[in-house]
């Protein structure tokens, strides 16, 4: 409402979410405030493997809902800041992981959710099974479980925000 | 709707349907050849979640192979547990107590209705585009997640089932929140029923898609809700009974072709709509059959060595026979063990069916056969 | 019928050199030896029996059994070794809906170099990729499949990983195929560093 002074609340809401902001104008830098928009809306891939893709479903999903953070999941890696990568890798698969890796666009980010694309896990013992997701992509952030609950996922995810908000984009040499 | 027959004016396409795709039956690659948008042959190209878990039964233990059934089929770990401990307890001879078997039942009933809302018609709805009934089914699975976790502490792959009986008893308040659910999930279960399989888009796609006679079902090797579906009335929990199924009441539903033809789609949606149902009247009479002596596990030998020989022994999973091929030397480890199960054939079987079809019903008819990467490939 | 039953008809039918029957101590279920020549037509026998009506094939199961020595004593104490032949065995194991039934059949290939086993995929086509993939895993060749190619494993992986005495690669195709221990890591670490720690000592 025009001349209203903004250091009263217009509805009654609790203290701490309230930031009074003087005149309608916000300071930051660029890069602190690209990452801000990047980190609150993280499209993930949809790569779910085996076992952990069932709750990497779940987390999506009605309880724990990671549409909150504004990660949706998309089909194509064109479209898509991360790739979750959910489940067994094998040596089959692991030449499709880089293609899949290559096609994102950047900036990207890699989560390795559970114990089989961390190290190999239960499945150590295999011939077919390729030892972690980091022997071919880059990880930012292990997620360990078999299967991590939807609880744990969340704060990988949320561990990740913190990855992309200290990341300086502008300045950030990319790999040619 | 099928084309029977297929026009050869124009060249033909090689398509890829890629191991990554949106969809949640796993890893599976389908290579196809079509004219247009109709197809003339399908390969699936499997092998992306070989995980070698026959040869770690080589490797490990009875006793420590039980996570790794598990994975075999991750939305039914405890049939597949069951399945294991089965195959040990028939060529060990090893009784296991009345308390236990009870306990099994429960936990298998309650696993098949989960594995039905996720995989059965959950994916089927979200295959077909349908977004929100696969919501409503995580829902209802979520109230049974939280009830499994209070008896054995995972959400998922569950590692419940022991050689011999089962790990923990039944907590105290279980029979309680599990009827409860039941009473909550019968209404919920026929509203699931109004929103998705009365829905007209979602009867056209399925009626008359990939229909698989009785005869070309047997010769393929289908088993399951995909037989049932085909008019082949055999469920192994009433023709080769094991654990209490021979004192419980249940009818098994067979595919009637309600919507034309007998074993199309969906029948397949139908069956599994209807197991459902029966699963809930069998843990309703379960609860009451459990027996005041508290003896939940056999007492087995510090190292379990059956005797040296073959044996075939299975259980009604959720898609199917899962059975265990298993082979023993005496010795404490298995000397070979090849498990059975029932996406293994249907996916062999999507070769057959699916000339003809278009592009989008092919996608249908992987959904209705409720196939899963692990069950395909081990 | 039982199972003993089903193995007897087939004795019947087929002869007692051809057809034998096995049940080693202890274990329930019998199992039929049936000479690899007399494959196809027993499979065709039990399939198109009308009291047989075995038509479903539940499963097909290649193992591998390695020469080894057994020790025995003979009559007068004298404890001497026994040395068995490697060999392989598929297993079959068939089951009728209508009648109910189920049945183990198996073939003992002598020698595990060339296996050869004749296919049965012209009777029941359900037998394709149970086929494919113990020719995949074992090296089991079957005579009369018409596509035997490799079902589960990359096209171009070595040898077949279910054999016994199966080595891994060190790498496929510039993966490596083993993953140091993170134990194994920060011993490593340790002796560096006490290694470091005794040079300093010395040179003080």
């Amino acid at each position: 409402m025009a001349g209203q002074s903004l250091s009263k609340p217009p509805i009654h809401v609790d203290a701490s979410y309230y930031s009074p902001i003087d005149g309608g104008i916000v300071l930051a830098n660029v890069d602190e405030f690209l990452a801000w928009t990047r980190a609150n809306s993280l499209w993930y891939m949809l790569f779910g493997l085996a076992c952990c893709a069932i709750e990497l479903m779940q987390t999506g999903g009605p309880r724990a809902d990671l549409d909150r953070f504004g990660a949706v999941f998309r089909a194509s890696p064109r479209q898509s800041d991360m790739i979750i990568v959910a489940g067994t890798l094998t040596y089959k698969m692991a030449t499709r992981v880089k293609i899949l890796y290559d096609q994102m666009p950047e900036p990207k980010y890699v989560i390795s959710m559970g114990s089989c694309s961390n190290c190999g896990g239960l499945f150590d013992l295999g011939y077919s099974v390729c030892k972690g997701v980091d022997k071919i992509i880059p990880v930012d952030v292990y997620v360990p479980g078999c299967p991590p609950r939807p609880e744990a996922l969340t704060e990988g995810v949320i561990k990740l925000q913190e990855i992309v908000k200290r990341d300086r984009y502008l300045r950030r040499k990319v790999a040619a | 709707m099928s084309v029977a027959s297929v026009s050869s004016s124009g060249e033909e396409m090689l398509l890829n349907m890629g191991p990554q795709h949106p969809s949640t039956h796993g890893v599976l690659r389908f290579i196809l050849r079509t004219d247009g948008e109709v197809i003339s042959a399908v390969e699936p190209d499997i092998g992306f979640l070989h995980r070698s878990i026959e040869k770690i039964a080589e490797i490990v233990t009875f006793e420590q192979f039980m996570p790794y059934t598990d994975r075999v089929d991750y939305l039914a770990a405890m049939n597949a547990n069951h399945a294991w401990a089965r195959a040990v307890e028939e060529i060990a001879h090893i009784e296991v107590p009345r308390r236990a078997q009870v306990i099994r039942v429960i936990t298998d009933e309650l696993n098949r209705i989960i594995s039905h809302l996720l995989g059965g018609v959950g994916a089927l709805a979200m295959d077909l585009g349908a977004v929100t009934p696969f919501l409503h089914a995580i829902r209802e699975r979520e109230t049974v997640n939280d009830i499994i976790e209070s008896l054995c502490g995972a959400r998922l792959t569950y590692n419940y089932v022991r050689i011999g009986g089962v790990w923990y008893d039944l907590p105290r308040n279980f029979a309680d929140r599990t009827l409860e659910f039941l009473d909550h999930f019968e209404p919920a279960l026929d509203e699931f029923d109004r929103l998705a399989g009365q829905n007209k888009i979602f009867k056209e796609r399925l009626a008359g898609v990939g229909v698989v006679s009785a005869k070309d079902a047997i010769a393929h090797g289908l088993v399951g809700p995909n037989l049932r579906a085909s008019g082949v009335k055999y469920d192994l929990r009433r023709n080769m009974p094991y654990s209490i199924y021979p004192e419980l009441e249940f009818d098994i539903p067979v595919g009637q072709g309600i919507l034309g033809t007998v074993g199309d789609c969906y029948d397949r949606y139908w069956v599994r709509i209807q197991e459902m149902r029966e699963s809930v009247k069998i843990l309703r009479q379960a609860f009451k059959m459990l027996p005041d002596d508290k003896t939940i596990k056999a007492k087995l030998p510090s190292v379990l060595k059956p005797p040296a020989g073959e044996i075939y022994v299975a259980v009604e999973a959720p898609r199917g026979e899962m059975g265990w091929y298993l082979v023993t030397n005496g010795g404490p480890k298995a000397h070979r063990g090849r498990v059975r199960t029932g996406s293994y054939a249907a996916m062999s079987a999507i070769r057959f069916i699916s000339r003809g079809l278009m592009i989008a019903d092919l996608v249908a008819c992987i959904a209705a056969f409720d196939t899963i990467a692990p069950e395909v490939d081990r | 019928m039982t199972s003993d039953e089903i193995i007897a008809r087939l004795t019947q039918k087929f002869g007692a050199e051809k057809i034998q029957r096995v049940k080693p101590e202890g274990v329930p279920q019998p199992v039929a030896i049936v000479a690899a020549d007399t494959l196809r037509a027993a499979v065709k026998y039990l399939q198109e029996d009308p009291e047989l009506d075995c038509g479903y094939l539940a499963t097909i199961c290649a193992s591998d059994f390695l020469p080894e020595e057994k020790k025995t004593k003979s009559a007068d104490g004298q404890e001497k070794i026994e040395k068995i032949p490697g060999r392989m065995e598929v297993a079959y194991h068939f089951g009728s809906y209508a009648k109910n039934h189920r049945v183990n059949l198996k073939v003992v290939i002598p020698s595990r170099e060339n296996p050869t086993v004749p296919s049965i995929y012209s009777l029941n086509p359900a037998a394709d990729w149970f086929e494919r993939e113990q020719f995949d895993l074992l090296g089991i060749q079957f005579d009369g499949h018409p596509d035997l190619r490799r079902l589960l494993m990359p096209e171009d992986w070595q040898g077949y990983p279910m054999r016994k005495d199966y080595q891994q690669a060190p790498e496929w195709r510039g993966i490596p195929t083993s993953r140091e221990n993170s134990h194994d890591l920060f011993l490593k670490r340790l002796a560096a560093e006490e290694a470091e720690e005794a040079a300093e000592e010395k040179l003080s």
